[in-house]
């Protein structure tokens, strides 16, 4: 009974904080919305003082394709202001796809004249290309997007619109290549993304699609893409009906290498059927059970060929090395591997055993392999053991490594020892290095200590590594919450008062003391202002365009160590 | 005692049985990495013998041998193309352009079956290469080489400083851009607006997907990539909005903070008329921007489709070369990249920005120009300066002596003032650090380099079998006829399918035979049916000469007045 009710109790509570945190998450895009609204409307106002008729046109543009986000019909009011045919053009396709949804007709209306505006172009080859690049932005409308672009041939204009909706895995490209009639290969390309696309959720129809395509590369291709979105035992099934030996061993042994943790064995059966670089594929296998089961990798690894047996060696023992240096240690002694593979183990294993580590790299013979890798480890000790690092950096002889050394290892310690880091950079014979190191330190000092961090960074020429690490600095220091005047001196190493401040001011949109709105007034170039608070909007709407992880490409490229042949 | 039994009754029986002709043996009287000699017992006056090596990885043929009369035969790497012919090897298309050899004697790698009979050339570590017509090198920090090969199969070889070979990366397309970071990461841009980390084992780490658009951070068509290693900044160039913006290693957007609106080239994105660079007008613009350099001293060079322009990443400013506003069409030269001058030194037509070393020498190399015979490697002082200009034909010397063949690549690697690049012969030349492509420097890999090429050394005489031939066999090959029309088919494939063929009245490209004797060849239309004599005339190459081999070219011309399609040959060697 008492634990029935402390679970009803558990469970209203699951219930409360779900409606509260939903609420607040509702109410802070609301408030985030209005708030960015207010940004986009100080930016509007600002354009109107810009007096260069270009830099006005693109602010305008700007202004009108980020206000889609939240009034696609104020956004239409602002393309009229806008002077340049491009410009206007692109703004009025955003604003058509924001008011697609309850205008139609409108939409419809804005579509036409981007597209008018587009044929004032005199160019041909800019006209059909911005023409084309047009109808993909505004792909989303399917047949309606058509009126875009007037001038383009039909074919042309769907096969764009087509492309561009099946980049996007948007299902209406199935439907639009059932209306209209492209060329085979643009309808393959579409099948084949649209399939790529519904891989992961819906693999029959995947498949289905697939089977349309007549390209023998084309269909190769897709059928990779979505091997590596299956399960291990689908992707070797399609494997089989890859004709190119070549894609067909790569799907087999990334299928392989995904199956080593459910089941070695099939694991290690599949990849001696990989019909192209089969040691490369046991390699695979072999280190990817290494992070398991090290015995038996080490038992695969010994019925490679010299080459693969190195190369998988090495890697495994750099996995190794951060669990148990002892048996790294052993292994590295018993196999030869790559000067690469060496390092990449010992700094590894400098997290856990320094001294095994530092021995191990004074271990080795003088050469580039051996500055290299004391230089590697130095750094990876500075942390928890400064003095090793040092006494390592001192051992460098080669002025190129003894600077890197330095500056690494005066890089780690500069948070807890700033004049030891300093005095550190002396032994970096390159000067380069060692000013880049002092900038960097600068920057890390500044977090703490703005004037300090300054200071050190106005010790330095101007260069660009000045003024990167400068303006990184002020930005880091809004983003924990400073005031802009504490960030501005640091930004005025980076450039003058308006361009930094164009660029600081987005870092201001969560801070709890100063408002962007507050601080646009003080930047006097009303372009920059307008450019600052539009990025600023874009920041609170969380509209930022981001680059996306992709790990089935990513399982598309094959490392293989036969490359010899046979 | 049954089985001492059973050994003797088989003894006696052996003993006993009608004299047979005895099986040829052959045993090894000598070793080089590129041939071994032979002797084969018994050996009958006259007769013709077959010896196959086969140890469970390789397999080769010789066959066709006449031992001399005792018995002494030289079984040579590949009859087809001696080592030192193989330096020689210009070109299919033109004397400089080096050979690709993939089209018989690929191993399983690249999908397609090895010829049955010689011992395969290798020089980067494809059998059957000799060197790619377009490759690419890169320099990590800690001396390991990366080169890629703009061929089929796509692969990024990775080489440690003393150019031993590591392992390759086999990708699914071609290459677009690729550089390391200073862990020695390795990053590639891939067609189609995605990059992808690879660890300095050949790990794969991460990849992504560039957004698609014209807001800042997105892409229509990224189509080059540097890395800025100190600094830990990434700039990618986009060719359709002609701009080049900048990312962390992770790929977080990083605007440029001393321009407006954060990338370099101009905001609009004016797509640019094609070619034309009127520095009153186009000032900051980036024609097709595709690859791009540091050098080291905070500026960036993007090679526009017919100039590079420079930038200062401590400003964002565009600067001059010299007086120029840029190097190339527009800037150095004004006469059209399309007209005759494009042959001039310091003129070209369209480029490969393959370098900026680092006294700020930018090194450039002819990706296509009709104006020349041998693409050439032009090298400019940063005020843009023509320093020299090389082909094949100026005479650089390593220091061991042999001849180095300078061409036009596409990426060299750069340290310093030290450069190493591929030379037409498929080997690495590394420079003198002198500021100008010198001789003294030495060479790397290569035709019969340690690893690349199966080494003759290593044979086991148990692993090596005699027969006699009842006959000599005919050796045959067959495969497509590719005309000049292509300018890609420069490095293509002469298998490869789905191509237009011979234009009428058009001479196809000079095709390898591998048949290594005196060969006749007949001709077949795309039904099959064997095309008349009278409708081609072929040359073949029957004496050591422009390529460098024997008996192993020939060309055909197409005289029947009728456009060809899918023409096949079969090459069979003369009885």
């Amino acid at each position: 009974m008492g634990k029935s009710r402390a679970l009803l109790r558990l469970l209203s509570l699951c219930l409360y904080m779900t409606a509260t945190v939903g609420a607040l998450g509702m109410l802070s895009r609301s408030v985030g919305a209005t708030v960015a609204g207010e940004y986009l409307a100080e930016a509007a106002r600002a354009t109107g003082t810009i007096a260069l008729p270009g830099d006005q046109s693109a602010a305008r543009r700007e202004v009108a394709i980020t206000q889609v986000k939240l009034d696609p019909r104020a956004a239409l009011e602002m393309v009229a202001t806008i002077a340049r045919p491009t410009d206007a053009a692109r703004a009025l396709a955003a604003a058509a796809l924001g008011i697609a949804e309850f205008d139609l007709p409108k939409s419809q209306d804005a579509l036409s004249t981007a597209g008018r505006l587009l044929t004032r172009i005199s160019n041909s080859t800019w006209r059909e290309t911005e023409q084309r690049l047009l109808l993909a932005e505004v792909s989303a409308l399917g047949e309606k997007a058509l009126a875009a672009a007037p001038e383009l041939a039909k074919e042309d204009a769907e096969s764009c619109i087509l492309l561009a909706a099946a980049r996007r895995g948007d299902p209406a490209a199935l439907d639009l290549l059932d209306k209209w009639s492209v060329s085979s290969e643009v309808a393959d390309r579409t099948w084949s993304m649209s399939a790529v696309s519904l891989a992961a959720t819906k693999p029959e129809r995947a498949l289905e699609l697939a089977g349309k395509i007549t390209s023998t590369d084309i269909l190769a291709h897709t059928l990779w893409m979505i091997a590596e979105q299956r399960p291990p035992f689908e992707a070797m099934a399609l494997a089989g009906r890859v004709s190119d030996p070549v894609a067909r061993s790569a799907i087999l042994s990334s299928a392989a290498r995904r199956s080593v943790a459910s089941d070695p064995e099939a694991a290690l059966a599949a990849a001696r059927t990989v019909p192209v670089s089969p040691n490369s594929a046991l390699a695979e296998v072999a280190v990817a059970l290494g992070s398991r089961e090290v015995k038996r990798a080490l038992a695969v690894v010994k019925e490679l060929p010299p080459s693969a047996r190195s190369w998988a060696t090495g890697r495994i023992a750099a996995g190794l090395a951060r669990t148990d240096a002892e048996a790294a240690e052993a292994l590295l002694a018993e196999t030869p591997v790559s000067g690469d593979a060496y390092r990449l183990a010992l700094v590894h294993m400098a997290a856990r055993d320094p001294d095994r580590a530092a021995r191990l790299a004074r271990s080795l013979p003088e050469g580039e392999d051996r500055e290299s890798t004391l230089a590697a480890v130095a750094e990876a000790v500075a942390e928890r053991r400064p003095g090793l690092a040092v006494d390592l950096v001192w051992e460098l002889t080669s002025p190129r490594w003894r600077s890197r050394g330095a500056a690494a290892v005066a890089r780690k310690i500069a948070a807890a020892d700033k004049d030891g880091a300093l005095s550190l950079l002396g032994l970096a014979e390159t000067k380069e290095t060692a000013q880049r190191a002092r900038a960097d330190i600068g920057a890390q000092i500044a977090s703490r200590d703005p004037e300090d961090g300054r200071k050190l960074l106005a010790s330095l020429p101007a260069s660009s590594y000045r003024r990167d690490r400068a303006f990184e600095a002020a930005e880091a220091l809004l983003q924990a919450g400073s005031k802009l005047d504490e960030a501005m001196p640091l930004a005025a190493l980076a450039d003058k008062p308006d361009m930094s401040l164009r660029w600081l001011l987005p870092n201001l949109v969560w801070s709890q003391r100063e408002s962007p709105l507050h601080a646009a007034e003080r930047i006097s170039d009303p372009y920059l202002r307008a450019l600052a608070l539009v990025d600023a909007a874009r920041r609170m709407l969380g509209v930022e365009p981001r680059c996306r992880p992709d790990p089935a490409r990513l399982a598309m490229v094959r490392p293989i160590v036969e490359w010899e042949g046979r | 005692m049954a089985r001492h039994l059973r050994a003797m009754i088989a003894a006696l029986l052996l003993i006993s049985a009608p004299a047979a002709a005895a099986q040829p043996a052959c045993t090894i009287v000598k070793r080089t990495p590129s041939a071994l000699t032979v002797r084969i017992q018994p050996c009958e006056p006259g007769a013709l013998y077959r010896v196959t090596y086969r140890d469970g990885k390789h397999q080769f043929t010789w066959d066709n041998l006449s031992p001399d009369p005792s018995g002494l035969v030289v079984l040579t790497d590949d009859k087809h193309l001696q080592p030192k012919q193989r330096l020689q090897c210009a070109s299919r298309l033109s004397a400089g352009d080096p050979v690709v050899f993939d089209d018989w004697l690929k191993a399983p790698v690249v999908g397609k079956r090895r010829g049955t009979f010689g011992v395969p050339v290798s020089t980067f570590g494809g059998p059957g290469y000799l060197v790619p017509g377009v490759s690419e090198l890169k320099r990590d920090d800690y001396g390991n080489f990366w080169l890629y090969l703009h061929h089929p199969p796509y692969a990024l070889l990775k080489y440690d400083h003393n150019f031993v070979y590591q392992f390759a990366l086999l990708m699914p397309d071609r290459v677009l851009a690729f550089d390391t970071d200073a862990e020695g990461n390795l990053y590639v841009l891939h067609p189609d607006n995605w990059i992808s980390k690879h660890s300095p084992l050949g790990e794969n780490l991460a990849a992504w997907d560039l957004p698609v658009g014209r807001e800042p951070g997105e892409f229509i068509s990224a189509s080059g990539m540097v890395i800025d290693r100190a600094g830990g900044f990434i700039y990618l160039s986009d060719e359709r909005l002609g701009r080049v913006q900048r990312f962390s290693l992770d790929l977080e957007l990083r605007p440029i903070p001393h321009i407006a609106w954060g990338w370099i080239g101009r905001e609009d994105l004016e797509y640019t008329e094609a070619g034309k660079y009127d520095p009153d007008h186009m000032y900051y613009q980036l024609d097709r921007p595709r690859q791009l350099a540091l050098d080291g001293e905070g500026h960036l060079y993007v090679s526009c489709e017919h100039y590079i322009s420079k930038f200062d990443l401590a400003t964002g400013r565009q600067l001059p070369f010299g007086k120029h506003p840029v190097l190339g069409w527009g800037g150095s030269f004004t006469d059209s990249p399309f007209s005759q001058s494009a042959g001039l030194d310091g003129h070209w037509a369209r480029q490969w920005l393959a370098g900026v070393d680092g006294l700020g020498d930018i090194y450039i190399g002819d990706r296509e120009n009709d104006f020349v015979v041998f693409p050439r490697l032009q090298v400019f002082a940063p005020d843009g300066t023509l320093i020299q200009s090389l082909d094949i034909e100026d005479e650089v010397q390593a220091r061991d002596g042999r001849p180095v063949y300078i061409r036009g690549v596409a990426g060299l690697a750069a340290d310093g003032a030290r450069v190493w690049l591929v030379d037409a012969a498929g080997r690495i030349y590394a420079n003198p650090p002198a500021g100008k492509i010198t001789s003294g420097g030495q060479l790397f890999l290569g035709p019969g380099a340690a690893g690349r090429q199966f080494d003759l050394t290593q044979v086991k005489a148990e692993n090596l079998s005699v027969e006699m031939q009842e006959k000599r066999v005919i050796h045959r090959s067959e495969g497509r006829v590719l005309g000049f029309l292509n300018p890609e088919q420069g490095t293509g494939n002469c298998e490869r399918e789905g191509v237009t063929l011979l234009e009428s009245g058009e001479r196809s490209m000079w095709l390898p035979s591998r048949i290594g004797e005196p060969f006749r060849v007949r001709l077949y239309d795309e039904s099959g049916g064997e095309i008349p004599v009278s409708d081609y005339f072929v040359e073949f190459e029957e004496r050591p000469g422009l390529f460098g081999t024997q008996y192993d070219y020939f060309r055909v011309t197409n005289r029947s007045g009728k456009p060809w399609r899918n023409v096949r040959f079969v090459a069979e060697a003369k009885q």
